[in-house]
């Protein structure tokens, strides 16, 4: 073999492990926090930072399985669903004198949401249908039966079982709340996985094209099945985050919108909407950063909806890069 | 040339609801040599390929594999025997590098974990015994490769497994004059290589340039199997309109599918 070929071998074998969006959104989120820092001095503590990272963590905790899921060219707008039905199931399953421990609940919620990710994965992967098509209608599915469960009005006197994953001092070690730590845990294991095994790269090679992924011998429908299955349990998980965040009631938008501000993280974090390329690291600093800004409008003390026109601005400057970096790999 | 050919099928039959593609088509690769495969569109070239690779079953007829009969239920067990087929629509994806391409479905590994530079050098040294040398990096993304760049892909990655019969469906047609060169040089190294290869082409030029024995197929029959050097490039053209030239090919009286439609009975 030649030096030349050599010195190719000996050099990093694969692209550098942050991408370019994940070095300008850690920047851009230094930038506001100290510009929130500079103009609300409180922002910068304990008591401002914790609840924040607290609310970071349902949406960039589901936006792990979102980022996935988008990798492999599809979507799920079902999750805000999903989230009302795991969060109502096991807010009920809470409250009373025969309310269930910490375990159970998480374990109640975990299996119920990975049965709905399956319900949409088997459409998906076997139905043949475009997931935006089939998670919009399992979307007003779950909404209907969430509603069901609901009954007629809210779910009152829940108890402070999952105080573990709140906003409150049972929540935190060393300071650092419990949900956002299991976030980050679970996000640093979906990168290495994605990074370094054979699974994590099929699941970019469906998103780039399913077709030559199946004939090299990747089983795509069990793949795909697996990107909503995760979805689902996720989504389960972070229902109990969201419970904890809440009050002892839980009412009837538990979820509504959330799918909305998932895919958000998960585009401004650099995930390209076309599947095939993305990041769970950049979705994390994506949720944050929707996270912060949202924090950073009410301690201001503007109205909210200026939050909205951000995250908005936000989300056409991370599409408009994507589009500007694929044209560039294109010409290249 | 050697006496066995590596792959052969005899007999091969296949329907697709009422309609039969494939009759009675027998066909041998042999070791070092490239077999043409030539056929008007809709001859049934792209079935039998696909036959071959296991992705379509076949409905009668024996395949032998260096001698042996085999069963091929799925592009699995084909490359399990040393069967690799590049696709016609250059199967590769563009989101992915070189290296993850060619060993997409097949990754090398060290426990779970992917094992970069053993596939990096396996990479290097597959596309180096084919002399390609116009790849810049193997860490390039394939989106970036010209056509003639990612049939070669392509191409690697189907040796890249000690395979002993590549079959190649229409490998040079997107590609441009200097590429179709460079790509049938390629061809014919794998051949050169001891390979067995069958090359799918519309182009006489292309088959007679590169192979050692043309197979014509006529509307789903072997119209017949000859030698390249046996032949010209206007019988080739009659066997692939006409299924018959002179004393080579079907014979003429044969019932043809037309027969039964048309008043007065023979074409």
């Amino acid at each position: 073999m030649t030096a030349v070929a050599e010195a190719k071998i000996k050099r990093r074998v694969l692209p550098s492990p942050v991408t370019g969006q994940e070095i300008v959104l850690v920047g851009v989120i230094v930038v506001l926090w100290a510009a929130l820092a500079v103009s609300t001095p409180a922002f910068l503590t304990a008591g401002s930072i914790q609840p924040l990272l607290v609310a970071t963590a349902p949406v960039a905790l589901v936006g792990v399985a979102m980022t996935i899921v988008i990798i492999t060219g599809g979507i799920d707008v079902s999750v805000g669903g999903a989230i009302m039905v795991c969060s109502v199931l096991t807010a009920k399953a809470l409250v009373g004198t025969d309310g269930v421990s910490l375990g159970v609940a998480v374990l109640l919620s975990i299996a119920a949401g990975g049965l709905l990710g399956l319900v949409n994965g088997v459409l998906i992967a076997y139905g043949r249908v475009h997931a935006i098509i089939i998670t919009f209608g399992t979307a007003n599915l779950f909404m209907f039966l969430g509603l069901r469960i609901f009954g007629s009005g809210t779910v009152n006197g829940i108890p402070a079982t999952l105080a573990f994953f709140g906003r409150g001092p049972d929540g935190r070690t060393l300071g650092i709340p419990h949900a956002f730590l299991i976030t980050l845990v679970i996000t640093a294991v979906a990168w290495w996985y994605l990074r370094h095994t054979a699974g994590g790269r099929h699941f970019f090679a469906i998103g780039g094209d399913a077709q030559a992924a199946r004939l090299a011998g990747v089983r795509v429908q069990r793949r795909v099945l697996l990107a909503y299955v995760l979805t689902g349990v996720l989504v389960g998980l972070a229902s109990c985050f969201v419970i904890a965040q809440g009050t002892s009631t839980l009412d009837q938008s538990v979820g509504s919108g959330k799918e909305l501000a998932v895919i958000a993280a998960v585009v401004i974090g650099g995930t390209s909407i076309m599947g095939g390329r993305g990041s769970v690291l950049g979705t994390l600093l994506g949720a944050l950063l929707v996270q912060s800004v949202a924090s950073g409008v009410t301690q201001l003390g503007w109205r909210s909806q200026l939050s909205d026109l951000f995250v908005g601005i936000f989300i056409i400057v991370a599409v408009g890069a994507d589009l500007l970096r694929a044209r560039a790999r294109r010409s290249r | 040339m050697a006496a066995t050919p590596l792959l052969e099928l005899r007999g091969i039959d296949k329907s697709f609801g009422p309609v039969q593609v494939l009759h009675d088509v027998g066909m041998s690769v042999y070791p070092g040599e490239v077999t043409a495969l030539v056929g008007d569109n809709g001859a049934g070239k792209s079935t039998l390929v696909k036959c071959i690779s296991g992705i379509y079953t076949i409905d009668a007829g024996t395949v032998l594999f260096d001698g042996r009969t085999v069963t091929v239920n799925s592009p699995r067990d084909a490359a399990d025997l040393g069967i690799e087929v590049v696709y016609q629509d250059l199967a590769l994806c563009d989101n992915l590098d070189i290296v993850q391409n060619m060993f997409l479905g097949r990754e090398q590994k060290r426990g779970i974990v992917l094992d970069e530079p053993t596939m990096e050098q396996m990479a290097a040294e597959t596309l180096a015994s084919l002399s390609v040398r116009t790849v810049k990096s193997l860490r390039q993304l394939v989106a970036s490769l010209s056509g003639g760049q990612r049939q070669t892909v392509a191409i690697a990655k189907a040796v890249l497994w000690n395979s002993k019969v590549v079959i190649l469906d229409e490998p040079t047609a997107a590609l441009g004059v200097a590429q179709t060169a460079q790509v049938l040089e390629l061809v014919r190294r794998l051949a050169d290589n001891g390979l067995g290869v069958a090359l799918i082409s519309h182009n006489m030029n292309e088959v007679f340039a590169v192979s050692d024995r043309i197979a014509a197929l006529y509307l789903g029959r072997m119209a017949a199997e000859v030698k390249t050097s046996d032949v010209t490039h206007a019988q080739v053209v009659e066997l692939i309109t006409g299924g018959r030239s002179g004393n080579l090919g079907l014979p003429p009286e044969g019932p043809t599918d037309f027969a039964d439609f048309m008043p007065g009975g023979q074409l």
